[in-house]
């Protein structure tokens, strides 16, 4: 064994709670890191300067301190000249607008203030986000103030090359020419117009995914001005097989609305639904709503599926399953469901053989059974068509049409899928049939599949125009790029995944005068109307003038940022006559891979949880984002499953991979994964960008995208998969924030299960008050002086059954406070900023992660918790008594908090924290040494000094002037949202209500939270929901036999597998 | 071997000697009092790009503060006047001093001119300057009955508008230890009002121990609190 532990061969017997397998296994480099008594201490130091540099150093700021000392510089104040009446300087509004993601549009709220946006909350109006947002939505603002973002339009004059020739960008470098709109303006006219004269023969539109109507409109007018253009659309990570499986299943391709809140059971084969669908945030919001067990109910939910998701780590049972085994599991349960129930779903058997045990199978049949009419099966975006389909008749059998699910008619029924589409264009680039093309967002030389080659066929077209928010990738191999307006400069509407209409407004004009798809559109086809606001305003006079108070509905909309009772109606679904066939072409799947090396894989191609397709890659934010399963930031990693990595000869995560699949090949560490399918495995799309994507994003991850071929884009079989021997270190932050102490491994392994406490719904009816009995609390004498509050009491509490640690909180967090973004070094030192964090807990042994499925079908082959941790503010804070200086003190109304002025930074609070929750300055963090944009330009202030970059006046617009922006050598950690909370009692004070309404002050991770699981208020107010759920008897506090006395409580967290008979 | 040092020397000694005992002292208190507010900010009066009066506007003719700074109830800045307030008075066609060489300026500001468009701000210059961890509010002292006059002194008075107090923290600690004298009845004085002082004596902190009750002021611990003030 040469000596060396392997995380996965050693583990010991139970361990309860872990977080990652080095803890698990007690690595050395885990223990190194819990010893040192600064883990983050040592490369920490700038280069030292020598005596003689620090004597001119000191020198000199001693001469500049004479100068400066005097009076702070001389500031001026600006007022309009026209103030418009309803702003008040320093008083911030809120707009209402919608966020596009993935052809749906989410309602929301930005905050702007003095005239800038710098918060974006959710739209309580909105269906979809009934005031509650992702954490793409969260981070979206930072986007807007990206310094990265192209400024002017730019021309490339590409040599002209015959058509089908192959270029070599290499080889022929483009003369690059900035230019401004007037000059595109004037070459639009004149060419467009010689386009135009030829009826628009040659012309082809690659737009994204887009539920606007505006652009649809736009569409309309286009095609009318150019009668034979064609009009493609393309989204890396559709969802047309979700589409073309209910046109199996109906005849038609319809859309699928989930009914969470109404189902018990809910089956989920590959389907991330509580992340990545496009109503994400209602759908976490519905589930977690049924996961609280206030009437003694909860919902159930099964996973079967590949990697370990967000929607996974939920299940009360779960089951990892290679990829193209998913369907075969579908076609089983078909089988045993049609028995049961007399009405055959699967026309003879299936010829695949089923991965689960016969037990499994029956209890999932029993149990959906059992709850016929409340209960639903759902498939992921990846399966195949025939997989939805089938999932659409089991469904139907259960009789959950109408019921769980209900259907409304496709917005575009005739569009070919998005694979059909890309593949369509290319084969006509290589033809020489385009002549001009205009690309409206999307990046499809990074994202499409591979093996089309749009790197090189794009350079062959005579005039190429993409209008993006970055000179990248597909940017630089067309002969105009365009700056768009980002959606927060523009006008726009968009549709939510039911239809109701959302209208997007602008919060600022745009800062880089980028203009929107439909402004493009406009100007190209010749439409009299140029502003985006004269566009939506027309497509929404279209749809709706026709009352008396035309303009009173317009400025509602806008107002409201949702037009109500404009979803699509609901239909019903005709299923096509009879039984279906078992899927003829996918049954034969790949044999069981072989143990022993080179092995076949089944590599799976993942939407990334920061980045989703790429597009989100130059956002420090979600760059530095621990993502909710791995906690891996600033890149990606090949997820394997514990007995894969065994196999393989993985030592420890970051070991790199050769994964080679039918487009090529990709070197990528690996990130060993409990609860991973054996034989399969994930790579995250979307990173690995390099330099074209922006100064933030230029060297994390790697590019998946290499290997993703439009035959097949989900999944490839008979992947090799082998190791380098080479190393890279990931930046995780699972093990930071351990601590290890004098009660020694096996007592803390025993604490960390009274961290995390849960119990299943059947025990939790016989022992309803079980959370406060894990641990014996003595009675215990304070050494200290008890406070006491007659005011406001201020606490918080978490309820574990409804997190789904999805992580909104952490972005939310981020933007409200201006946290930093340190840099991938600085994570690896333990040095990430963000105040919240949500640990991820796994429990019992990890090695069942085999696609022979659970040995008992009440069991789950891996247990998740999330818990997120912020300041408890301790009311015996340990902090408190050691800080020299006092700069961290309790205020009176029970808040810990930190003067920063007055920190000196000696870190003993952070080093006395119990839950490891302070956060120091090692350097001005707001473009650290560390920080990308430092590493590309900075300059070093003086010899010997790291370097630095200055934070640009663009970047200083997103701050939110109500919060400090600290500054180097101070510690800092969450204050409750201080700010909201002084807003809402002056405002209170000032108008002199009776009571600040239990509610009104929502910090920014409550207020995010798409589950509703933070909850904050006034202790002392009887009738808060903060007192009633501490109050709860599943309540609990962290380390209470500590007698720090959190003004956190924990609600322990609850689940709900088959057997403890829940919903009688 | 000659000396180092001439014997003439030996005489300094003892000077030397006193210096380096006086050094610390003398040292501490230059920099007390250069370094505090009371030296460095207190009668700061830059110079404006306009050389507007409150003497004249708001003591001689007696506008109320409000009309310019209107925000000083609701929010937290009191609101430095948009160029559209002077138009009011100053419009070209019927107002007072169109033709003022002083206001040629806020003319170009809101009408424009030949070198400049109009809508563009006048550069006031910050007198009034807290330090940005600082979150002072005006409505919440205005609405509990604290006057302008506490902080920004007889402004009807001024020419050109100085620094009156020192807005150190110490000194706004004076207040928020016992605010109870500073505060007036609004229902009876404005809070604009330059010139109301309280009633000597027992009166005056009867008053006072009115007023804390009415405005339901917070005990002085929570008005020291760190959070009161800093976010």
């Amino acid at each position: 064994m040469k000596g060396s532990r392997s995380p996965v061969a050693t583990f010991p017997r139970s361990r309860g709670y872990w977080r990652s397998l080095d803890e698990l296994a007690d690595t050395p480099a885990f223990r190194q890191w819990l010893e040192s008594e600064f883990p983050h201490l040592p490369a920490g130091f700038v280069d030292g300067p020598s005596r003689r540099q620090f004597l001119k150093l000191m020198g000199a700021s001693l001469a500049l301190a004479g100068l400066a000392g005097c009076r702070w510089p001389k500031e001026t104040i600006v007022p309009a000249t026209r103030q418009p009446g309803d702003r008040v300087p320093g008083v911030p509004v809120q707009y209402a607008t919608v966020f596009e993601l993935g052809g749906a549009a989410t309602g929301l709220l930005v905050t702007s203030y003095d005239g800038r946006p710098i918060k974006i909350e959710g739209n309580e109006k909105h269906p979809f986000s009934r005031g509650k947002t992702n954490h793409w939505m969260q981070a979206s603002i930072l986007d807007l103030y990206d310094p990265d973002r192209s400024r002017l339009p730019v021309q490339r004059g590409w040599h002209r090359r015959p058509a089908g020739e192959v270029a070599s960008e290499a080889s022929v470098p483009p003369v690059v020419r900035s230019r401004t709109w007037a000059e595109f303006e004037a070459f639009a006219k004149e060419h467009f117009d010689a386009v135009r004269a030829e009826g628009g023969a040659g012309l082809a539109v690659l737009a994204e995914m887009s539920s606007s109507p505006s652009l649809r409109d736009m569409q309309g007018r286009f095609l009318t001005a150019f009668p034979q253009a064609a009009w493609y659309e393309y989204e890396p990570l559709s969802r047309d097989n979700e589409r073309e499986g209910a046109r199996r299943a109906f005849g038609r391709p319809l859309r699928a609305h989930l009914h969470l809140d109404h189902a018990d059971v809910v089956v989920s084969f590959d389907d991330d639904f509580l992340m990545l669908h496009p109503a994400a945030v209602k759908y976490a919001g519905d589930f977690a709503a049924r996961r609280r067990a206030d009437d003694g109910r909860m919902n159930r939910l099964y996973v079967f599926e590949t990697g370990l998701t967000v929607t996974g780590s939920m299940a009360d049972h779960r089951c990892a399953v290679r990829p193209s085994q998913i369907g075969r599991v579908l076609e089983e349960l078909a089988v045993v469901l049609g028995d049961r129930l007399g009405t055959p779903i699967l026309n003879g058997q299936p010829a695949g053989e089923c991965p689960l045990a016969r037990a499994t199978i029956d209890a999932l049949a029993a149990d959906l059974q059992a709850h016929t009419g409340k209960c639903l099966l759902t498939v992921g975006p990846q399966q195949p068509p025939e997989v939805h389909a089938l999932a659409h008749a089991i469904n139907a059998a259960l009789r959950a049409h109408g019921a769980t699910i209900t259907f409304t008619d496709d917005p575009d029924p005739q569009r070919p899928t998005h694979f059909d589409a890309i593949k369509t264009l290319a084969e006509r680039v290589k033809a020489g049939e385009i002549r001009t093309l205009v690309i409206l967002g999307g990046n499809p030389v990074f994202d499409a599949p591979a093996d089309l080659g749009l790197a090189h066929l794009l350079p062959t077209i005579a005039c190429s125009v993409r209008l993006g928010l970055y000179d990248n990738e597909t940017s630089q191999v067309c002969t105009w790029h365009l700056p768009r307006a980002h959606y927060l400069e523009a006008w726009g509407d968009g549709l939510a995944w039911d239809g109701t209409l959302g209208i997007a407004q602008p919060l600022i004009e745009p800062l880089y005068g980028g203009r929107s798809p439909i402004e493009l559109l406009a100007l190209l086809c010749g439409d009299p109307l140029t502003t985006g606001h004269d566009i939506v305003r027309r497509t929404f006079g279209n749809a709706f003038d026709f009352g008396v108070n035309r303009q009173e509905l317009w400025e509602k909309a806008l107002h409201d940022g949702v037009v109500p009772d404009t979803a699509w109606p609901v239909v019903a679904p005709t299923s096509s006559a009879g039984p279906l066939s078992p899927a003829p072409g996918s049954s034969a799947g790949p044999p069981s891979p072989a143990p022993g090396a080179g092995a076949d894989f089944e590599v799976v191609f993942a939407p990334d949880y920061s980045v989703y397709d790429g597009r989100f890659a130059n956002n420090g934010w979600l760059q530095e984002w621990p993502d909710p399963i791995t906690k891996v930031t600033w890149g990606n990693a090949a997820l394997i499953s514990p007995a894969a990595a065994a196999r393989l000869g993985v030592r420890r995560n970051g070991d790199m991979l050769r994964v080679a699949g039918n487009a090529g090949a990709l070197e990528v560490p690996a990130l060993v994964l409990p609860g991973h399918a054996e034989g399969s495995v994930t790579l995250p799309l979307g990173h690995g960008r390099g330099p074209a994507a922006g100064a933030v994003a230029s060297s994390t991850g790697f590019n998946v995208f290499v290997l993703r071929t439009s035959q097949s884009p989900w999944m490839v079989t008979g992947g090799k998969v082998a190791t380098l021997g080479k190393h890279y270190e990931l930046a995780t932050t699972q093990d930071h924030h351990a601590i290890r102490s004098a009660v020694g491994d096996e007592e803390t392994q025993r604490r960390a299960g009274e961290l995390v406490r849960e119990a299943t719904l059947e025990h939790y009816r016989a022992h309803p008050d079980f959370a406060q009995h894990v641990v014996h609390l003595p009675q215990l004498k304070s050494l200290w002086q008890e406070k006491e509050y007659t005011g406001h009491r201020w606490g918080m509490a978490i309820d574990l059954s409804a997190c789904i640690g999805c992580g909104a909180c952490v972005i939310a967090c981020q933007a409200e406070n201006n946290i930093p973004v340190v840099g991938m070094d600085e994570v690896l030192m333990g040095r990430e900023m963000h105040w919240i964090r949500v640990d991820r807990y796994f429990r019992e042994d990890p090695r069942g992660g085999s696609s022979a499925g659970p040995s008992s079908p009440t069991s789950s082959d891996v247990h998740v918790v999330h818990q997120p941790v912020t300041c408890v503010h301790c009311e015996n804070a340990p902090c408190e008594q050691v800080c020299p200086v006092a700069a961290t003190v309790h205020d009176e109304e029970g808040l810990n908090v930190m003067v920063y002025n007055r920190c000196i930074g000696t870190r003993y609070c952070s080093n006395n924290c119990p839950f490891k929750v302070r956060r120091f300055n090692w350097f001005y963090n707001h473009h650290g040494p560390r920080h990308p944009r430092s590493q590309a330009d900075g300059k070093s202030k003086a010899p010997g000094l790291l370097k630095q970059a200055e934070l640009s006046e663009i970047e200083k617009l997103r701050h939110n002037p109500e919060v400090t922006v600290r500054s180097r050598g101070v510690m800092e950690k969450c204050t409750f949202c201080v700010q909201r909370i002084n807003a809402v009692k002056i405002k209170a004070r000032n108008e002199r209500w009776a009571k600040v309404p239990d509610g009104l002050i929502v910090p920014a991770c409550a207020q995010a939270c798409p589950t509703d699981a933070i909850v904050f208020g006034d202790l002392n107010d009887p009738d808060s929901r903060v007192r009633k759920l501490h109050e709860h008897n599943r309540a609990y506090h962290l380390l209470a036999e500590l007698n720090i006395k959190p003004r956190t409580a924990y609600l322990a967290k609850l689940r709900n597998p088959a057997g403890s008979e829940s919903q009688k | 071997m000659s000396p180092v040092f001439p014997r003439w020397t030996n005489r300094l000694r003892v000077l030397v000697l006193v210096a380096a005992l006086l050094a610390p002292l003398y040292l501490t208190l230059l920099m007390a009092y250069g370094a505090s507010t009371q030296t460095t900010d207190v009668g700061y009066a830059p110079v404006q790009p306009i050389p507007y009066s409150h003497l004249l506007h708001a003591g001689e003719l007696g506008i109320d503060c409000r009309y310019c700074h209107t925000a000083v109830e609701t929010g937290a800045r009191a609101g430095v006047p948009p160029t559209q307030t002077c138009i009011n008075c100053h419009a070209q066609g019927h107002g007072v001093r169109q033709e003022s060489a002083k206001l040629v300026l806020m003319r170009e500001a809101f009408y424009g001119s030949e070198q400049r468009p109009a809508g563009l701000p006048i550069p006031w210059v910050r007198i009034h300057d807290l330090p940005d961890y600082a979150y002072f509010d005006h409505s919440a002292h205005v609405t509990r009955g604290v006057g302008c006059v506490e902080c920004h002194g007889r402004v009807d008075r001024m020419e050109v508008v100085y620094q009156a107090k020192p807005l150190s923290m110490s000194w706004c600690l004076e207040c928020h230890r016992n605010p109870g004298p500073r505060l007036r009845d609004l229902d009876q004085v404005s809070a604009t009002d330059m010139t109301w002082t309280p009633p000597p004596g027992a009166a005056g902190e009867e008053l006072a121990r009115q007023l804390l009750r009415k405005y339901n002021i917070r005990s002085p611990k929570y008005l020291q609190s760190c959070s009161t003030c800093h976010r």
